[in-house]
């Protein structure tokens, strides 16, 4: 067998701190603000936009885990948690400013 | 990354199975016990009498009503616990007494089946039972609440993707199930692995995936705070809804009798439904009120939350509160439900614990073939490296080990003092205290002999179970074969059958071991796993 090298290993650990830790993250936004959407957009009473929001960003968490290791490279992995992150970052700021 | 999709998959699936493998075990060996956490507890307080068989609901009633009226008259509130569902077989009532400077009693007695008579609950030794197996599956043990939650939600998490990525890389599932080439080494070894996914796969995901929502609000609480701010309490409040307890009208009134309400209670809960609890509020006064729990019979949902609440005296239906009263709450209910097993009869419970079996061997057959893997591929002659050497042991230290430590607790709960100090603590540690001399054993012998002697031990643990029992106790196979006490019986009978496996394991692997190494032929039947990825 081949001896990996270090930036092999480095990018590994990446890649495994951004499913963990990113894709934790980016569930927790997607879930906090596909709940206050469901409440304030489609008038759910906030029982069960806590419910459906919270098992969809299960979903979200799971399939952000692949969509992490499916990328090309670590870097990109990255790249893609901070674009599905920044509009979500921002209604999340907005929602929060205007409720 | 460089290769395609399915090599990406299968290499997510070696390495997120690696890092969760062993949490994982642990998880679905206590989980798979919690299956039958009430007869354990059962077999480990043997001073408890024999089962005997469960009156009719309404005699069970009238008996428990008669008592509450001449004992406890004046009380603020009565309790009745029956044991219908999967709730014991206690006939169990409770109430308090309001003090005259607001200090309250409860008081709790407890049917003697022989002779019809409440009397002081009998006392049995101190001891966790299957409860404490069935809480550390997702509580651990030893460490605080936040670790074990994101420990256990995050390698949940993980399963779910070595699902999918297994299911992936094997696209072929139906030939997969009647695929066995024993015999071969490695290969034998991923036919185990895909012949216990597969069967489990149903169960597997249902449990993954009901285990996540089961405890999502723990894992990940992000919509609690947008929408409950600080009312946090509101939250427990909406989910679980409670009746509200009216203040006493202090003006005596004749109740009905509590027979009274079972035909509605069936009429609402379908025939096969049982209430688990009966509470009853201000008995004897105007504002008497009765409320029925629901059992967990009869509905795949979770019982905790249907509720009915009755007007004591003239027999109204006040409020009832369902699960059905929205889709998401009745989806999470529904999950809850699946994930627990409480509606499961007999039949059902057995599947539940063999799928569960099923799942601890996919996870171990898993950890296995990555060791036997790296060792097929180690250069001839060059020894293997000490990583590789350290997994296998710490593998045998889980895989064996840790059904070992298992016997470990059931022993402890026969041999230590039954006036110990903090027995049912003792009881935990000695699981925990077996387990590490048994990752000390595996870690001083050679990794191949190490299986097989292990394997031996955990015959012996669980095998010797019944004699033990039979010397410590009046509980024993002799005893409960012949009263037809099968929950009692069923805990001797499994830790046998579970000796047989191990035993059999046990000899299987020393045979091979003799026929030179069981595991060296190289054959890589899907795409390589450990290749470099990048």
């Amino acid at each position: 067998m081949r001896p990996l090298s270090a930036a092999y290993r480095w990018s590994v650990v990446s890649r495994f701190v951004a499913a963990i830790a990113g894709g934790y993250g980016l569930a927790w936004l997607f879930t906090a603000v596909l709940a206050l959407l469901l409440r304030d957009v489609w008038s759910m009473p906030r029982i069960d936009a806590m419910l459906t929001a919270t098992m969809s960003g299960l979903l979200v968490y799971a399939v952000v885990i692949i969509a992490v290791f499916r990328a090309r490279s670590a870097t990109r992995a990255w790249g893609g948690l901070a674009i599905a992150a920044g509009p979500l970052a921002l209604v999340f700021l907005y929602a929060g400013t205007h409720t | 990354m460089k290769q395609g999709f399915r090599q990406t998959m299968a290499w997510l699936h070696t390495w997120v199975g690696l890092l969760s493998g062993a949490v994982l075990y642990f998880v679905f060996v206590t989980g798979t016990a919690g299956y039958f956490q009430i007869e354990i507890s059962r077999w480990m307080r043997p001073e408890l009498p024999l089962a005997s068989p469960v009156p009719a609901l309404s005699d069970m009633l009238r008996e428990a009503d008669r008592h509450l009226r001449r004992e406890a008259a004046a009380a603020e509130w009565w309790s009745i616990e029956l044991p219908l569902g999967r709730h014991g077989h206690d006939l169990r009532v409770s109430w308090s007494d309001g003090g005259a400077q607001g200090e309250t009693r409860t008081h709790t007695r407890v049917i003697d089946w022989d002779t019809g008579l409440f009397r002081e609950p009998p006392t049995a030794r101190a001891t966790g039972g299957g409860h404490a197996l069935y809480v550390m599956h997702y509580r651990l043990h030893y460490v605080p609440r936040g670790v074990s939650v994101a420990i256990v939600g995050v390698c949940s998490m993980f399963l779910l993707v070595a699902i999918v990525s297994g299911l992936v890389v094997h696209r072929k599932i139906l030939a997969d199930l009647f695929t066995f080439r024993r015999g071969s080494g490695q290969r034998a070894w991923l036919d185990a692995h895909n012949i216990a996914s597969v069967l489990a796969l149903p169960f597997i995901v249902m449990i993954t995936c009901s285990g996540l929502v089961f405890k999502m609000e723990d894992f990940l609480p992000a919509a609690r705070g947008p929408l409950y701010g600080h009312e946090h309490r509101l939250l427990g409040a909406e989910l679980y809804p409670q009746f509200g307890q009216p203040r006493p009208a202090h003006r005596a009134a004749g109740m009905l009798p509590l027979e009274h309400f079972v035909p509605e209670v069936r009429q609402h809960w379908g025939a096969r439904a049982a209430p688990r609890r009966i509470r009853v509020i201000n008995p004897g006064d105007a504002a008497a009120r009765i409320e029925f729990w629901h059992a967990g019979t009869g509905t795949i949902r979770q019982e905790a939350r249907e509720k009915l609440n009755f007007n004591a005296i003239d027999g109204r239906l006040l409020e009832r509160i369902t699960d059905t009263r929205s889709a998401p709450i009745l989806a999470e209910s529904t999950m809850a439900g699946l994930h627990e097993g409480l509606f499961a009869g007999p039949v059902l419970r057995w599947l539940y614990f063999g799928s569960g079996l099923l799942g601890c061997v996919m996870i171990a057959t898993g950890l296995v073939l990555w060791s036997v893997k790296r060792r097929a591929k180690a250069r001839p002659g060059s020894g293997r490296p000490f990583g590789h050497d350290l997994m296998e042991r710490l593998n045998i230290g889980t895989i064996v080990g840790l059904p070992i430590a298992v016997a470990v607790y059931f022993w402890s709960n026969r041999i230590l003092p039954v006036d110990l100090p903090n027995r049912a603590a003792w009881e935990m540690h000695s699981l925990f205290i077996g387990w590490s001399l048994m990752f000390g054993y595996v870690l001083v012998r050679p990794a191949p002999r190490g299986w097989a002697e292990t394997l031996g031990i955990a015959a012996g643990a669980f095998g010797l179970l019944p004699v033990l029992n039979a010397l410590t106790t009046s509980k024993h196979l002799g005893v409960t074969l012949a009263a037809g006490d099968w929950e009692l019986a069923g805990f001797d009978l499994t830790v046998l059958a579970l000796a047989v496996i191990f035993g059999a394991t046990a000899v299987k692997v020393s045979m091979s071991m003799r026929a030179g190494h069981p595991m060296r032929r190289n054959i890589v039947l899907i795409p390589d796993a450990g290749r470099k990825v990048g």
